[in-house]
């Protein structure tokens, strides 16, 4: 953040790009609708537990799998806890999962590709071969084969899912940075003699914010599916961690008996998703140069 | 370009062998679903009981326990026991031949009985006969057994199936034992088995399905059906989905579906009782689980929860029990028994005297079943209430009976199966034998003694009485319920289905249409 | 030409190696005992100190790395610890099932996404674009399991046309290759509009239309061809989560393809078969990729052979 004060060149030159951005979301109605669901999303996420009408632990066992109705306005579970209660709960923990998950494999992902970038070479070769033989694995495959090593359980879950997803942020970061490499900035910014670290975080990194938020805010979408099929297919979070994935997970028996039991759960997946998505690809039209018009 | 390459898609999909046609649905035919498959087809090597259930068809024992826990002759033709009570002659049918043609001769039962009792072998099934002390054949159709002292429930145990000498390995690991003689077929027969019960295995390719077709020359005649088609449908929805669909003819339906199948003529459910209990184990370790040591953990843990609920909303077609002998049979006495009733008041209270005022931590184990998640789930709600903390944790069935049987877990939930005769009920709170890792004097001569007990029916009842009140008095699991086993079946298929004798009578089903 | 196809070979050698010891480490960081496993459960400690020799146990780990690298690449992978089956005959047995569904998937991906992808960039900012990126939206957002669960619910419960678990037949195949594919359809559609978007932009597209060639064929002509080479790198990409994919869908559909395999013997901690199935689904993705690559680098001319 202090570099933002600093202002290299390129930071002051994007403020009328701000402006235009801010002014081109607008004008893009998907992307709208996008940010307001994820909006609901963290305000759920945040606040969901002053919110919630029931105790979504507390079991009321004879009431269990009731309809939808006013009192439980999406039905009741296979222990007569208030579904709507349930998802609101798992928001939290999905997007703690999906921003934790997120964040390690930045921490992983963007020094592999800036190093491997910047210096070339035998550490490149180096570090994307080993980027290659990580992606060589089915991510959700390496993830099943971590959970069963580890057992399940959150902590578990954010690390097998970080492990396995790092290897994107390598390539892009990699791949930005061999494109600025050459710039006549960073040249100067060399040739003055800046440490080579210094260089990279103050004027590489900056520039390829663009491209890893857009990612970014797809990929949490892709971690939070990631997580529930992990949970569905029991190598999950567990179930009192009340994940939407353990949610469904545990109704799914009850499908033809209790539809909302499974159905809601899945359907918050796919709106959530379905607003990362939008929101994403409205950032990307708007920060992605080569498209715009 | 596109185009070409689709049509090349498509070409590569209709010339590889899939075929258009749906399979066949002839009448000798029969379709049978299962979520888990068979580890081996080999009956030494396993007990588990999607594998037991085939051998059932593949091969025969001596003898066997049937739905009403009576002996019932099946290769043997005649039995004696000595005055001794512990020299058991058995006299074999003479015209029981395997699939391959050879007939079946006392040697064989020598030879598998000797391979399970051999502990390089590590057969589950050792301890089950490790009262026998020598075995013989006295003749060709002749075996004599000598036990090492009186055992009123010895002959329970003789349900192990027999294999053929010339076919079968004296050491299952020969396929990965480099040093073992290359002329043994490796590894083969747990795959391929020859047996000599009414179907033969033709084929089985694992986690899909195994393929059996009737033994023409099966020496109680050919069987009705010609082939079954034993097939491993994991999720309980696709097996429902393809039962409705007559896709499949006999399997599993979600419980909840049972009243409008009754009342569907096309299909035929059969609720079947079982000898099985399940409890909540407390591992009696206390080098492992310290806190069970104290009886008044444990009776905390029994007052903990209300259990008669969780039953009845988990397992609603099961029976409620609260001792390990299942009700209706002889031994059991409800008179002996204590109940404990849920008061998390309480159980709060007698944590708080054992040294716990804070609350209990505890780690539960087992397999992850959708009824077991179910059961963990309101276990944590209700335990929460009673100040115990408890962690779930559920695993695929393997691992998880691994560490029961290792003893490493604090409490597990896991079923007691394939027991008779109460003598088998409870061996398992014996010193050293039980997975709860009990071990209590008083208990053991009780059961000691009622074991030695071969000709007075009402002395050993009257010390299993003991037993149940020791048990319950002590608090030593937790009985949760005796399970009922319900299978669906298309109409058309007579199947006298009983869970304890499972696929003994297979070859006497046939579709009625 | 031929020096970039040696190149690529050349590289994916060191990734083959690194995949060996991820996945030997991997697996060696599993709890339980191997020896244990396959001796059984009620076997004596006599028995699995024989088994941990004859299964190389008691050998130093880069001895024990060792001796399964060489057993891999004379394609010895290894006895499974739950029914003491060969590894690699047992993954080859199910293989096909596996291939024959990702083809289909790929198929419904296709078949799907690039006609839906042209419409929507043809008609861009009308009604059916806005259907049509929906569509791909929601086919991204669905969790397959849960589009197989409601599939089966609908086409083998409801109406009982398609058979719910299985396979051998194409009705087998129908489902599962939705439930796998719809996802890839969406990205699929998406791609395909945005670069379609992005070629019609270009110059040679305004000279061809400027010398009043028909829009029609402007479009089958010269776009699309163009607008396919981003398609066709995500090619590789697309089997790969096909195969990942296969372990969900596999599972929900009871379909006897090496994806089921896998996570069973995951479950049961059947370490071979898991190191087996890992191998197999990583060098299939390089082999797939490194064709791609080659592929894409036949097709487009601007790639450098550097």
């Amino acid at each position: 953040m202090a570099d933002q004060q600093k202002k290299s060149p390129e930071i002051r030159k994007s403020k009328s790009f701000q402006a235009d951005a801010i002014r081109r979301l607008k004008k893009n109605p998907m992307g709208i609708i996008g940010l307001i669901i994820i909006i609901i999303f963290i305000f759920l996420a945040t606040f969901g537990r002053f919110i919630t009408p029931h105790d979504p632990f507390e079991m009321n066992v004879p009431r269990h799998h009731e309809e939808p109705s006013l009192e439980y306005p999406l039905g009741t579970d296979n222990f007569g806890r208030c579904v709507l209660s349930r998802i609101i709960f798992g928001a939290r923990i999905s997007i703690l999962v999906g921003l934790t998950v997120i964040f390690f494999r930045m921490l992983i992902g963007i020094p592999v590709g800036l190093v491997s970038g910047y210096y070339g070479g035998i550490v490149e070769s180096i570090l994307m071969r080993i980027t290659d033989a990580v992606i060589a694995f089915p991510g959700i495959i390496l993830a099943l084969a971590i959970m069963a090593v580890r057992g399940q359980g959150l902590e578990n879950v954010i690390l097998a899912l970080s492990v396995t997803g790092w290897t994107t942020y390598a390539r892009l970061v990699r791949s930005e940075v061999l494109s600025l490499r050459e710039r006549e900035y960073v040249q100067a910014a060399k040739g003055v003699g800046f440490h080579n670290l210094k260089v990279m975080l103050r004027h590489i990194l900056p520039n390829c914010l663009a491209s890893i938020i857009v990612y970014s805010t797809m990929t949490i979408a892709v971690v939070i599916i990631a997580e529930a099929s992990l949970s569905f297919l029991g190598l999950g979070a567990a179930a009192r961690d009340a994940t939407w994935g353990t949610q469904m997970s545990m109704e799914r028996d009850y499908l033809r008996y209790a539809w909302w039991g499974v159905t809601f759960p899945g359907a918050a997946i796919a709106i959530v998703v379905l607003g990362f998505n939008l929101f994403g690809d409205a950032l990307r039209d708007v920060l992605d140069p080569r498209l715009k018009d | 370009m596109i185009t070409k390459g689709l049509a090349l898609l498509v070409a590569i999909i209709l010339l590889s062998p899939v075929a258009f046609m749906s399979p066949d649905e002839g009448n000798g035919e029969l379709i049978i679903a299962r979520g888990t498959d068979a580890p081996s087809l080999d009956p030494r090597a396993t007990t588990a009981v999607y594998a037991i259930e085939v051998c059932e068809a593949v091969f025969n024992s001596l003898v066997y326990s049937d739905r009403d826990t009576e002996i019932v002759l099946d290769l043997a033709k005649d039995y004696e026991i000595k005055d001794d009570d512990v020299t058991y002659i058995f006299e074999l049918r003479e015209d029981v031949t395997f699939h391959d043609g050879e007939p079946l001769t006392a040697e064989d039962v020598v030879f598998t009985y000797e391979t399970i009792l051999d502990p390089a072998f590590g057969s589950p099934h050792k301890e089950r006969v490790d009262a026998i002390e020598t075995i013989e054949a006295l003749d060709e159709y002749t075996v004599k057994i000598k036990i090492d002292e009186p055992h009123a429930a010895f002959m329970d145990s003789l349900d192990v199936m027999i294999v053929p000498k010339h076919a079968a390995p004296s050491d299952p690991f020969a396929d990965v034992d480099p040093d073992v003689d290359e002329e043994i077929e490796r590894g083969v027969f747990a795959h391929e088995p020859i047996g000599s019960g009414p179907f033969k295995v033709v084929d089985w390719s694992p986690e899909d399905q195994v393929v059996l077709e009737r033994y023409e020359d099966y020496h109680e005649g050919p069987a009705k059906l010609e082939r079954i088609v034993r097939r491993i449908i994991p999720e309980d929805e696709a097996q429902y989905a393809d039962l409705m669909g007559g896709r499949i003819h006999v399997g599993f339906a979600p419980e909840q579906e049972y009243d409008a199948l009754d009342a569907d003529p096309d299909f035929t459910v059969i609720h079947s009782p079982t000898l099985n209990y399940f409890p909540l184990y407390m591992n009696h370790d206390y080098d492992r689980a310290p806190m069970f040591e104290d009886f008044k953990v444990r009776k905390a843990i029994n007052k903990a929860a209300d259990y008669d609920a969780i039953v009845e909303h988990v397992w609603e077609t099961a029976l409620r029990v609260h001792t390990p002998i299942v009700q209706d049979t002889w031994a059991y006495d409800p008179d002996s028994i204590r109940v404990y009733d849920h008061d998390p008041e309480r159980a709060r209270e007698l944590l708080a005297e054992a040294g716990y005022p804070d609350g209990l931590e505890v780690e539960i184990i087992m397999s992850d079943s959708t009824t077991n998640v179910e059961l963990g789930e309101m276990l944590d709600a209700y335990y929460m209430q009673a100040g115990i903390d408890l962690q779930v944790n559920t695993m695929d069935f393997g691992t998880m009976l691994d560490r029961v049987v290792e003893g490493d877990y604090e409490m597990a939930h896991v079923g007691m199966v394939g027991m008779t005769d109460p003598d088998e009920f409870m061996q398992r709170f014996e010193s050293g034998d039980g997975a709860g890792n009990y071990s209590n004097e008083e208990l053991d001569e009780y059961i000691r003694e009622a074991r030695r007990t071969v000709d007075d029916l009402e002395r050993r009842k009257e010390l299993y009485s003991k037993a149940q009140a020791h048990i319950s008095e002590n608090a030593v699991d937790v009985p949760l319920f005796n399970s009922v086993f319900t299978i669906i079946m298309d109409s058309d298929v007579v199947w006298d289905y009983h869970y304890v004798e499972r696929w003994r009578n297979i070859d006497e089903v046939y579709w009625d249409n | 030409m031929h020096i970039y196809i040696g190149k690529r070979i050349l590289q994916a050698i060191p990734v083959v190696l690194l995949v060996t010891l991820i996945t030997f480490s991997l697996v060696h960081l599993m709890p339980g005992d191997p020896a244990v496993i396959m001796a059984g459960e009620d076997a004596s400690r006599e028995t699995v100190e024989m088994m941990r020799r004859a299964m190389g146990l008691d050998q130093p780990i880069h001895l024990q790395y060792w001796d399964w690298l060489s057993g891999v690449f004379t394609g010895d992978l290894g006895t499974s610890l739950r029914d003491h089956r060969s590894v690699l005959p047992t993954i080859i047995q199910r293989l096909p099932a596996t291939i024959h569904l990702v083809i289909a998937s790929f198929i419904v991906n296709f078949v799907i996404g690039i006609p839906i992808g042209i419409i929507s960039s043809i008609k861009q900012n009308t009604f059916i674009d806005g259907f049509a990126r929906i569509f791909a939206l929601l086919g991204i957002s669905l969790p397959n399991f849960w589009l197989g669960l409601m599939l089966m619910f609908l086409f083998s419960h409801n109406l009982q046309w398609l058979p719910a678990s299985g396979a051998g037949t194409i009705y087998h195949l129908i489902m599962p290759a939705i439930a796998l594919g719809t996802a890839s359809a969406g990205l699929i559609t998406r791609l395909t509009r945005s670069s379609m978007l992005e070629v019609v932009r270009q110059d040679y597209i305004r000279t061809a239309r400027s010398k009043g060639l028909g829009e029609r064929a402007v479009i089958y002509k010269h776009a699309l061809k163009n607008a396919m080479l981003p398609v066709v790198t995500i090619f590789g990409l697309q089997i790969a989560s096909g195969l990942g994919g296969s372990v969900i869908v596999e599972s929900v559909f009871g379909y006897p393809g090496i994806g089921r395999l896998m996570f069973n013997r995951l479950l049961m901690r059947d370490f071979p078969m898991i190191t087996g199935n890992l191998l197999v689904f990583a060098f299939l993705f390089i082999l797939i990729n490194l064709v791609t690559d080659i592929f894409y680098g036949v097709l487009d001319p601007r790639i450098r052979y550097d």
